[in-house]
């Protein structure tokens, strides 16, 4: 049995009913049915890929809308590690809710699923390198709108869990950073060429590098932590969107689709 | 020059030196370092830090000049500057007087940090090794090591077996090897545009080796073969009978991925293991900043 993006709308819509059943689940402390339901939505959107990847007689990694669905899938293993690790009851929804973008894309933007990659990004890198990068981002914006949070409220009770998304987003934005190493060794002869994409990715773990250190010295005020976090944060959007309208960009090997 | 204020002072009249120096003399001369002259000053410089880590313990230049928290703050933020002024820079800085000061000064305050934090029981103590350790070896081997690196590109044909290349300033240089392109195979959109491509080369006469992008070939322990692209006909469309190559030596990689499996492993942890025990938040400078 094979299927086509044809059918990925049932699938799609069985998982995506799963996820947030379990995330509703995790929300009232239901951590056994949780787990349960969020790992049915996985099974059911891996039943997908099998069978799409048997039917396409090659791995789905190649085109924008097959990345898409990895993105989706990794997006639920990651919270799902987290929420089996920490607990955490918000974890995934959070995490329900972004895998479900791009589960939509592909619903809404059917031209996506044949827009083949171009071919330094068909590796099997890709899907890795992007997915920890992606959680990694969202679980650091979550501390950034703490990080809003306490600067507003002139309050220093947001601090303690920053601190624990900021140890789930750097562990996460490290394994991106080197993951992307990897693959430039493989793709472009050198694992680190401070490209403006790779430099501004320096920058922003060097942020939050700074944020760890500060909180462990228990030294600075909140204010500075939490202006640290928002450093974090902008780095994070010149990292993923701001670096391509620079002009130093204008010759970076990651600016795609020129 | 004792004192938090002498602290500052050293380090403002360092970077100031390196600045002067860039101004005088231009970019780093990084060739003078090339390998052995890198790998004994690594090495020098290590055993120097260690003496004095082991020997000099409790003196100013020790603990305040080097090791300190100023120190530390100071030696981040020229990196965090450098690294700024390099992202919004159209040029490479890299190579500057003062993008390696800040480079050298902060490998060097990371190395004591590493000495003293594997000096005492502490919790997290792989983590933090990790961490640290696989740092300071991705940065110190893509910065010792960069004199050694060359990028040297070739246009393989058909015809004629290629020896030649051009390195990335456009110089001229010789290869070690020869190459002579044996198949050309590309798969092409509706448009023309490049899907994928691939390329058999045949390295010395000898050996015949598939070549695709993300699918280097080792040449040797410090050479590797990648194919670069594929050159247009004089129509504008793809030529089959010839390809760009791209010869990487980069010999100081294995130091670099030591460090980055390292670091890896320490971000693992980082996520297992959660935050760190808050230290007890004292002026002591001898443990600071290290349960990271």
């Amino acid at each position: 049995m094979t299927v086509t993006w044809a059918e990925f709308v049932f699938f799609a819509v069985a998982a995506v009913l799963l996820w947030f059943s379990g995330a509703l689940a995790a929300w009232k402390n239901g951590f056994r049915t949780a787990l349960w339901l969020v790992s049915a939505g996985l099974a059911v959107y891996a039943a997908f890929i099998a069978l799409f990847w048997t039917g396409l007689h090659r791995p789905p990694m190649r085109t924008l809308g097959e990345t898409r669905l990895w993105y989706s899938f990794f997006m639920i293993v990651s919270g799902l590690l987290v929420y089996a690790r920490w607990k955490y009851r918000w974890i995934l929804f959070f995490s329900s809710v972004l895998a479900t973008v791009f589960v939509a894309m592909n619903l809404l933007m059917p031209e996506i699923h044949d827009r083949t990659l171009m071919p330094a990004l068909q590796s099997a890198w890709f899907v890795p390198h992007v997915t920890v990068y992606m959680f990694s981002y969202s679980v650091i914006g979550c501390a950034a709108i703490l990080a809003v949070a306490g600067l507003a409220g002139k309050t220093g009770k947001y601090l303690q869990t920053a601190d624990t998304l900021m140890y789930t987003g750097m562990a996460f934005l490290t394994l991106g950073m080197l993951s992307g190493a990897l693959w430039a060794k493989g793709a472009w002869g050198m694992y680190w060429s401070w490209d403006p994409k790779e430099t501004w990715a320096a920058v922003t773990w060097l942020s939050g590098l700074a944020y760890i250190h500060l909180r462990l010295m228990s030294r600075g005020s909140r204010t500075a932590a939490y202006l640290l976090l928002l450093l974090v944060f902008a780095g994070l959007q010149m990292c993923w969107y701001g670096v391509d309208l620079l002009p130093s960009a204008q010759e970076s090997m990651h600016v795609y689709g020129r | 020059m004792a004192g938090i204020g002498g602290i500052y002072v050293f380090w403002a009249l360092y970077f100031l030196a390196a600045v002067v120096c860039q101004i005088l003399t231009g970019d780093f001369p990084s060739a003078f370092f090339a390998f052995p002259v890198n790998a004994a000053f690594m090495l020098l410089w290590m055993a120097v830090l260690w003496v004095l880590f082991r020997e000099k313990r409790g003196s100013w230049t020790v603990d305040r000049l080097l090791l300190s928290r100023h120190t530390t703050y100071i030696v981040a933020t020229a990196a965090f500057a450098a690294f700024l002024i390099q992202g919004f820079s159209s040029r490479t800085c890299t190579g500057t007087w003062w993008f390696v000061a800040a480079i050298f000064a902060l490998l060097t305050n990371l190395f004591l940090v590493l000495l003293r934090g594997m000096s005492f029981h502490r919790p997290y103590r792989l983590r933090f090794f990790l961490n640290h350790a696989g740092l300071f070896l991705a940065l110190s081997g893509g910065f010792f090591g960069s004199p050694d690196n060359a990028e040297l590109m070739t246009v393989a044909n058909i015809h004629v077996p290629v020896r030649n290349a051009t390195d990335k300033d456009g110089h001229a240089a010789a290869l070690d090897h020869d190459f002579l392109l044996s198949g050309f195979y590309m798969d092409s959109y509706m448009d023309g545009t490049a899907r994928n491509f691939e390329a058999d080369v045949v390295v010395d006469g000898r050996e015949t080796v598939r070549l695709k992008v993300n699918h280097p070939h080792s040449l040797s322990w410090q050479d590797d073969l990648y194919l670069y692209g594929f050159t247009p006909d004089n129509a504008g469309k793809t030529g089959t009978d010839s390809c760009i190559l791209q010869v990487v030596r980069h010999p100081w990689k294995y130091v670099e991925l030591a460090g980055i499996l390292m670091l890896l492993g320490g971000a693992f942890m980082l996520f297992v293991q959660g935050p760190a025990v808050k230290s007890s938040g004292n002026a002591d400078n001898s443990r600071e900043g290290g349960v990271s």
